[in-house]
């Protein structure tokens, strides 16, 4: 059996990714899923479950069985339901539910199961394979390693395997039965991890997620370089990110930085600007699905990694850039 | 408050793309004489647990668990302010996160640590599970992916980035806390009388030939090829190259 894990708040993305992984771990052994959405009582459709399931009933059909878990507060006086660290509360939930009774147990890497389902997965002494990309055909398990240079293949050597996917693309088979839903209570009677506050930063497009990405390297020179950077990224929807030798020069913040020890972008469009192309930052932008590189050095080798390439210096040339997109806007 | 920061020692990431090796055979990246440095999330990690030890006099000793040489990496962290080293050396072949964090696990229980930090993921592997790992095994609370920890009346005050800000959390229990970079916790450098202070500083040396049963296997490695044909755009000056790019990008509906 294989178990899927989502709470209500993860989006149709995240939804279509983990379903799209069951159907095809599903074609490969053959054994019936159940999906458990964690259902916290301050999530926004925490009375509307049956509209959940007929809003993504085209993502749900990889399942033969739905959970709707639902987490209702019995804390002490003075709490407050909100108050509530997720992964705590659902590792303590996975720990005293059989979950070693699955084979395989599957969620995306968001932020609540990157951090449980190693952390339940250590505890049943099962196999944890993280960061998945791919499965094959022996049922070894893709990874990317080295920042990206490299893949990696794991095979489980122990049950239950403990799965979270980075990242996958399969097409889903449109289901034509709606899976069995059936309802379960838990009650939260105390934590540990009391969350007392939670602050918004406006930050623009999240660089992860962004469909355009704007980057500079230390041919940008500078922080006012990082200003045109900046502009083209706005007019652009995009988010900025950054090279390490701009980080380290302390022209951007360190959350921006793209490669193999900063983030790692899949862009639709990835726009170097006056970054050389070291491994180290392609390692985190080779998967980019078109790459535009502006350079004064012909022999720079980000234009290895480019679909398109433009010899120029920069501050002239996205002047121009940014005068075309002004008009269009 | 005693803390612990576990380091990771890599062979440096930044080594030009002719120096990167993969030994196929072994499944391991080939050292050679590249620099081996600490991970980078690590020395965030480090430096967190270095601004408590400033503000509330806590003690903060580093562990590595390494098959490479630690001599330059762990001195370099005794200068910036580690206590105390603990290295345990291992043969060089892939070790799943579970028994890594056991052969861990062994060497810190007696130790009673209040808090322990590492970087959330690591340059190499980047499996991410080290840290939720050993928290588990330690029964101790879990938090990850956060840029500052804070010591106020007897609670710990973590800061964990989310999707668009971050979250405050509090906890008087011992924890594992994963960091990630952010401008707060940027790796000071050690000054040379710090240099100089860390020769005298302890580093712990004990080796393992682990015996255990593997929860995962890694059964190959690939390293793709990911070159592309560079297509050059030609004009008389900045606003004819800047043109062409905005026709081509609107071709492809990418603006």
């Amino acid at each position: 059996m294989i178990l899927g894990l989502v709470t209500l708040e993860n989006n149709q993305k995240e939804l279509k990714t983990i379903s799209s992984f069951v159907q095809k771990l599903k074609e490969e052994i053959n054994k019936e899923a159940e999906l458990w959405v964690f259902n916290f009582e301050f999530f926004n459709n925490f009375e509307n479950f049956d509209n959940y399931i007929e809003q993504n009933k085209n993502l749900l059909s990889s399942f033969d069985k739905i959970i709707n878990f639902k987490v209702l507060f019995e804390a002490g006086e003075g709490a407050a339901a909100t108050d509530v660290y997720i992964p705590e509360i659902i590792e303590n939930i996975l720990l005293k539910e059989k979950i070693n009774e699955f084979e395989y147990i599957v969620s995306v890497g968001d932020i609540i199961f990157s951090e449980v389902i190693p952390f339940v997965g250590a505890r049943f002494n099962g196999s944890i394979v993280t960061q998945v990309e791919g499965i094959d055909e022996n049922l070894l398990f893709l990874t990317p390693s080295f920042g990206g240079k490299c893949i990696s293949y794991f095979k489980p050597a122990k049950k239950p395997v403990f799965i979270t996917i980075r990242s996958f693309d399969y097409e889903i088979k449109e289901g034509n039965k709606i899976p069995e839903v059936n309802s379960k209570e838990v009650e939260i009677k105390s934590y540990d991890i009391e969350l007392i506050d939670r602050v918004k930063q406006e930050e623009g497009v999240k660089l992860e997620e962004a469909r355009i990405v704007v980057s500079g390297g230390r041919g940008v020179g500078g922080k006012e370089g990082f200003e045109l950077i900046k502009k083209v990224a706005s007019l652009l929807g995009a988010s900025i990110g950054a090279s390490r030798a701009a980080v380290d020069a302390g022209w951007i913040d360190p959350q921006y930085q793209v490669g193999q020890t900063g983030k790692t972008v899949s862009p639709d469009l990835y726009i170097a600007v006056g970054i050389s192309g070291a491994s180290q930052h392609i390692a985190g932008m080779n998967k980019s699905k078109f790459v535009v590189s502006v350079n004064t050095d012909p022999d720079a080798p980000i234009f290895n990694y480019s679909n398109i390439g433009i010899i120029h210096d920069y501050k002239e040339f996205l002047t121009e850039f940014i005068k075309l997109l002004e008009v269009s806007n | 408050m005693r803390i612990l920061v576990l380091l990771k020692l890599v062979i440096d990431p930044e080594i030009p793309q002719s120096k990167f090796k993969i030994d196929f055979e072994n499944k391991n990246q080939v050292v050679d004489d590249n620099p081996i440095v600490i991970s980078t999330y690590d020395e965030n990690a480090l430096e967190v647990a270095l601004k408590l030890k400033d503000k509330h006099n806590f003690e903060v000793n580093v562990f590595s668990i390494t098959p490479y040489d630690y001599q330059q990496p762990i001195k370099k962290a005794l200068a910036m302010g580690a206590d105390k080293a603990f290295v345990l050396k291992i043969p060089n072949s892939f070790i799943d996160s579970i028994n890594l964090a056991r052969l861990i696990y062994d060497y810190i229980k007696q130790e009673d640590y209040n808090l322990i930090l590492t970087g959330y993921e690591s340059a190499d592997w980047g499996h991410r599970s080290i840290p939720p790992v050993i928290s588990s095994l330690l029964d101790y609370k879990l938090i990850t992916y956060s840029y500052s920890v804070e010591y106020e009346q007897n609670n710990w005050i973590i800061r964990k980035l989310i999707g668009n800000g971050f979250v405050v959390l509090k906890t008087n229990k011992n924890l594992v806390v994963s960091i990630t970079t952010h401008q707060e916790n940027q790796p000071r450098y050690p000054k040379v009388k710090d240099i100089m202070m860390a020769s005298k500083k302890p580093i712990v040396v004990n080796e393992v030939n682990p015996n255990f049963e593997s929860n995962l296997i890694i059964e190959k490695i690939e390293q793709p090829t990911i070159k592309k044909e560079c297509q050059f755009i030609d004009g008389k000056d900045a606003h004819e190259k800047a043109q062409k790019l905005y026709n081509k990008l609107k071709e492809l509906k990418l603006v």
